[in-house]
């Protein structure tokens, strides 16, 4: 029975969405009733898993575990911006202000750290990897998308270049394609699975 | 000895031919251990044609005679039977009784008057003969290869010979002839000028040959029990000039046994003038057949090569294929130890100075760079072409009129702020002018302060965001309000379907496939538009080619397009500079891994030549 319910629950559930996505209107009202119950259930989840994250970080500083002094900040960090929005409320542009100041740089950072790795990868590839089809396909093919990203080749309004810049700028399209019809084959595959019993990804 | 059948003249025990007539004397090859063997199997070695042919001539004299003999051997008896068939007076038939006439005629008149009995039979006799051959040879095969083996395995373990002598007398000392084994190519030029010495060697080995010749039939003995230890090749006598010549060159004492001098080293072949070993060569034409005919005279060649006597040549060879094998192992013990472990680093040597070059030189570049950036002014496209869906977008919001409703949807990461800032300022400026209503919806958290950048920099009046919970679920929950009490839908947005147009700035595939997958059956087409980044283009435009978007724009070169389409100034600001910038680095750095990779690989082929 443990295991039988959340199946039955979880293939209901996509059998439904199945069947009002298909039938449309006569669903409609029963669909958004379904979906006001997922909403509320996905809150209450959150919530649950913000106190399993603030309960485990308790945990780790009062046993004084290898690195709780990142559990400190994360549980005060998460303190602050808690209270600051109680106290000044959400939309407060005091407190927006103070929550960009943080986080914006921190994911830039984060994203240019990215660009960063992905560089010295590509300085190190024809080192590690020595003169290869692979490796000469991806420095000559980078070098192109890099210049036509700059933008400078299209201010020089060539048509001939433009053509060829816009005829290059497509190549990417086929491989993207071709990326989005595997992901969707794959997640119907997963719905499917779902919907089978085959796959439980709320776990054993 | 064995006397040959034909002849009767002698020959040696393992010959198959006669050396005198030529005939073959198979039937007569004995091997060690193999007589009695066979001796059996000969015995029923009498085929049924044979047995009928007898019957046959049953009344001849002769018959009684091949009778009594049958037992020495099939050769012999179908060699009497054919002469009794083909000497057979006509006068004896016309003596021969009438039942036998009558058997004679209709075993004419009948050609298989023997019946298939006879033919299986002789199939059979065949098969077991050949059966029996290929035995005896397959012995003889393993028994030559286990001697090979043995000589080999001596031939590694036996200890340098003592040249010493030799070398004293050429005058050439210990230290150069060291040299000179491990680089044996070198030596090439002076073994010709060696080779008209080592000739007359060889001649005055030649007499010596035929002597032994003479003496062959009385060492006989001595040379099978030579025979046993040693390879045929040796038994033929290996008459190599070089090997012959420095064995004249360098005269040893007599082998104190006959088994050392049966050794395939070069103590053996050192002593050629001993009285000893003259039978073995000047058995060996005699041997030479019988080798011939067990298929081994084929490999005679390429055994030479392999087992040539241990010259100073020889035994460098042996040095050098020794040492290249422990290298080779020592580099396959290398590469197991390796295994597993990372690439190490290309080491490079550093050049004292070359590091403060390098140094100024970076930093002229990045000063350059950061010269560029704010002193240069930005490279805009005159007159580029409008996208497609960018030039759908604008016919969209160039169908908008004073008073109707577009949401905006924030759904974008502070890291790719600047850029759909970028992209979007204009298009809401644009908005603002037309006299739009402009309500903003953000389904993340950070979609509250993000729009409140995003109303700055385009610089339009401050709205409120509304939040709208429950992520994908929420979006879908959006669509499917169409009475706008649904308590998922924040207040202030009212049914999605009576917006003009949901604009929705977008960083993030996921989000655009919810809304379009998701949403958007529930949505018209007509009502989506989408300003994106770039690496999201892929993505979209198959939608806009089936049809489920009303346009979009991506990245930031679209974006300024469609702004310079709108009439709008596009933002100029840092952040577009700063994307040149590090696709400018980016562009750099993988030259300049192209170029230090071609550095090394010239560096290491320069220094290779040398060497070479």
């Amino acid at each position: 029975m443990k295991k039988t319910i959340p199946i039955l629950v979880a293939a209901a559930a996509a059998l439904f969405i199945l069947a009002a996505l298909i039938l449309g209107e006569p669903l409609a009202g029963w669909l958004e009733i379904v979906l006001n119950w997922a909403v509320i259930v996905a809150s209450a989840a959150l919530l649950v898993a913000i106190a399993t994250l603030i309960l485990t970080h308790l945990r780790n500083i009062v046993r004084g575990k290898r690195g709780f002094i990142f559990s400190i900040i994360l549980i005060s960090t998460f303190l602050v911006s808690f209270i600051g929005a109680l106290v000044f409320g959400v939309d407060n542009s005091a407190y927006l202000r103070w929550v960009a100041a943080i986080q914006l740089p921190l994911e830039t950072s984060l994203l240019g750290l990215a660009a960063l790795v992905m560089t010295a990868a590509a300085l190190q590839i024809f080192r590690s990897r020595g003169w290869s089809l692979l490796t000469l396909t991806f420095g000559i093919s980078a070098l192109v998308f890099l210049v036509i990203s700059l933008g400078l080749l299209q201010a020089l309004n060539i048509p001939v270049l433009t053509t060829v810049i816009n005829y290059l700028q497509r190549l990417p399209m086929i491989g993207a394609r071709g990326l989005l019809i595997g992901i969707g084959i794959g997640a119907l595959l997963m719905g499917l699975r779902v919907v089978l019993g085959l796959e439980r990804p709320w776990g054993e | 000895m064995i006397l040959c059948p034909h002849c009767g003249k002698e020959n040696l025990p393992q010959a198959t031919r006669c050396v005198h007539c030529g005939e073959d004397l198979e039937e007569l090859f004995r091997i060690e251990g193999m007589e009695d063997n066979s001796a059996l199997q000969e015995e029923p070695d009498i085929s049924v044609a044979d047995l009928l042919e007898s019957f046959r001539n049953d009344s001849s004299p002769k018959d009684e005679e091949t009778r009594s003999a049958d037992s020495t051997g099939q050769a012999y008896v179908s060699d009497s039977g054919a002469e009794s068939n083909a000497e057979m007076p006509a006068e004896e038939e016309e003596q021969a009784p009438e039942w036998l006439a009558r058997i004679r005629k209709r075993a004419q008149q009948e050609e298989d008057a023997a019946g298939e009995l006879t033919r299986k039979g002789n199939s059979l006799d065949a098969a077991r003969s050949e059966d029996h051959r290929g035995r005896v040879d397959e012995e003889f095969a393993n028994w030559i290869g286990r001697i090979r083996e043995n000589a080999r395995r001596e031939n590694l373990l036996m200890p340098k010979p003592a040249i010493n002598s030799a070398a004293s007398e050429e005058g050439v000392p210990e230290w150069l002839r060291k040299v000179r084994e491990l680089q044996p190519e070198a030596e090439d030029g002076e073994q010709f000028a060696e080779e008209p010495a080592e000739e007359p060697a060889v001649e005055e080995v030649e007499p010596e040959e035929e002597q032994g010749e003479a003496a062959a039939q009385d060492q006989a003995q001595e040379t099978e029990s030579v025979v046993e230890q040693t390879s045929p090749e040796e038994i033929l006598g290996d008459t190599e000039p070089a090997a012959e010549a420095v064995s004249e060159l360098e005269p040893e004492p007599e082998a104190e046994s006959a088994g050392e001098k049966a050794q395939p080293a070069d103590e053996e072949d050192s002593d050629s003038g001993d009285a000893e070993e003259l039978p073995e060569s000047a058995a060996a034409p005699q041997f030479a057949p019988v080798l011939e005919e067990l298929g081994l005279a084929a490999d005679g060649a390429a055994l030479e090569l392999d087992e040539k006597p241990a010259s100073s040549e020889e035994l460098s060879a042996d040095l050098l294929l020794l040492r290249r094998q422990k290298e080779n192992a020592q580099i396959l013990m290398n590469l197991i130890g390796e295994e597993g472990r990372g690439i190490p680093p290309a080491k490079t040597q550093r050049v004292s100075g070359r590091g403060l070059y390098r140094l100024i030189l970076g930093a002229f570049l990045l000063l350059v760079l950061a010269a560029v950036l704010v002193f240069v002014p930005e490279a805009k496209p005159k007159q580029i072409e409008n996208p497609a869906p960018a030039v759908a977008l604008k016919d969209v919001l160039d169908r908008l009129a004073s008073g109707d409703k577009v949401l905006v949807v924030l759904e974008y990461q502070a890291a790719t702020s600047p850029e759909l800032e970028q992209i979007a300022a204009p298009v809401l400026r644009e908005l603002e002018t037309r006299g739009a209503e402009l309500q903003f919806l953000t389904t993340h958290p950070n979609g509250l302060w993000l729009a409140d950048a995003l109303m700055r920099a385009a610089e339009i009046p401050t709205r409120e965001t509304a939040f709208l919970a429950g992520g994908r679920l929420g979006v879908l929950a959006a669509a499917l309000n169409s009475e706008g009490n649904s308590a998922v839908i924040p207040a202030g947005i009212e049914e999605l379907q009576k917006y003009e147009l949901i604009l929705l700035l977008e960083d993030s595939q996921t989000d655009i496939q919810n809304w379009i997958e998701q949403a958007g059956p529930w949505l018209s087409a007509s009502k989506l538009g989408v300003l994106a980044s770039s690496q999201n283009e892929a993505l979209l435009l198959p939608y806009y080619d089936a049809g489920q978007l009303a346009g979009f724009a991506a990245g930031t070169l679209q974006g300024r397009v469609l702004a310079q389409a709108l009439d709008q100034a596009p933002l100029t600001s840092a952040p577009s500079r700063a994307f040149q910038a590090g696709l400018l680095v980016m562009i750099a750095v993988i030259l300049l891994g192209i170029l230090s990779k071609a550095e090394a690989d010239s560096s290491a082929r320069h220094s290779k030549e040398p060497e070479a």
